[in-house]
């Protein structure tokens, strides 16, 4: 973790973090409309 | 895009999609936090690029960065105007990149050059939009006022690559 705080800042874990949440939200709601 | 514009893969898609949620995350937190602080501000400890900041500060500038900070946030989270945006941020990741290298810490060497080539890669992404930029139009095409409105983003003209106004009004 202190490799990680020192290589990411608290911008960047955020932005890691709502990034990923993001695109799971996107593949989630692509995989529902896409047609079976 | 038309029909010979390339399927991007799934992987591909949701890669660029990623690296552009992170992107605008950060530009819009960085810049939301000039005007609200609730992070910590990171004004660079190297003389010359706290020298530089300061100025900006006391010039009024950095109030300007910071606001198309948060209209790129707002338009990469969204996806609107994406290519334009990216555009808007280039010049402002040349200046972090060239901050973060006068006095590099174990930090500033990595996440400077990251805000640059991540800029860079998305602007590649979306690169087609910018295609039509690197044609030599020359004389050939008129200027705006001369294109009625209702014209400026209709598939005809883009797909000619010079607006019809040009040569002939």
């Amino acid at each position: 973790m202190k490799i990680l705080d020192n290589l990411f800042s608290r911008y960047d874990q955020f932005a890691l973090a709502v990034a990923a949440v993001l695109v799971v939200i996107r593949i989630l709601r692509d995989r529902s409309r896409r047609p079976r | 895009m038309s029909d010979t514009t390339p399927r991007v893969g799934l992987f591909a898609r949701y890669a660029i999609a990623f690296l552009r949620y992170f992107f605008g995350t950060h530009a819009l937190v960085s810049g939301l936090n000039y005007f609200l602080h609730f992070l910590p501000d990171r004004i660079p400890a190297d003389p010359r690029g706290h020298a530089f900041v300061t100025a900006m500060i006391a010039t009024g500038l950095f109030d300007v960065i910071k606001v198309v900070e948060v209209v790129v946030g707002i338009g990469l989270l969204t996806g609107r105007f994406v290519p334009l945006l990216l555009l808007a941020e280039l010049p402002i990741s040349i200046t972090i990149c060239g901050l973060a290298l006068q006095a590099p810490t174990p930090r500033s060497i990595i996440s400077g050059p990251r805000e640059l080539l991540l800029n860079l890669l998305l602007m590649v992404a979306y690169g087609q939009y910018y295609l039509p930029l690197l044609r030599s139009f020359g004389a050939e095409i008129g200027p705006l006022w001369r294109v009625p409105p209702r014209e400026w983003f209709s598939t005809a003209s883009r797909s000619q690559g010079a607006h019809p106004v040009g040569s002939v009004r």
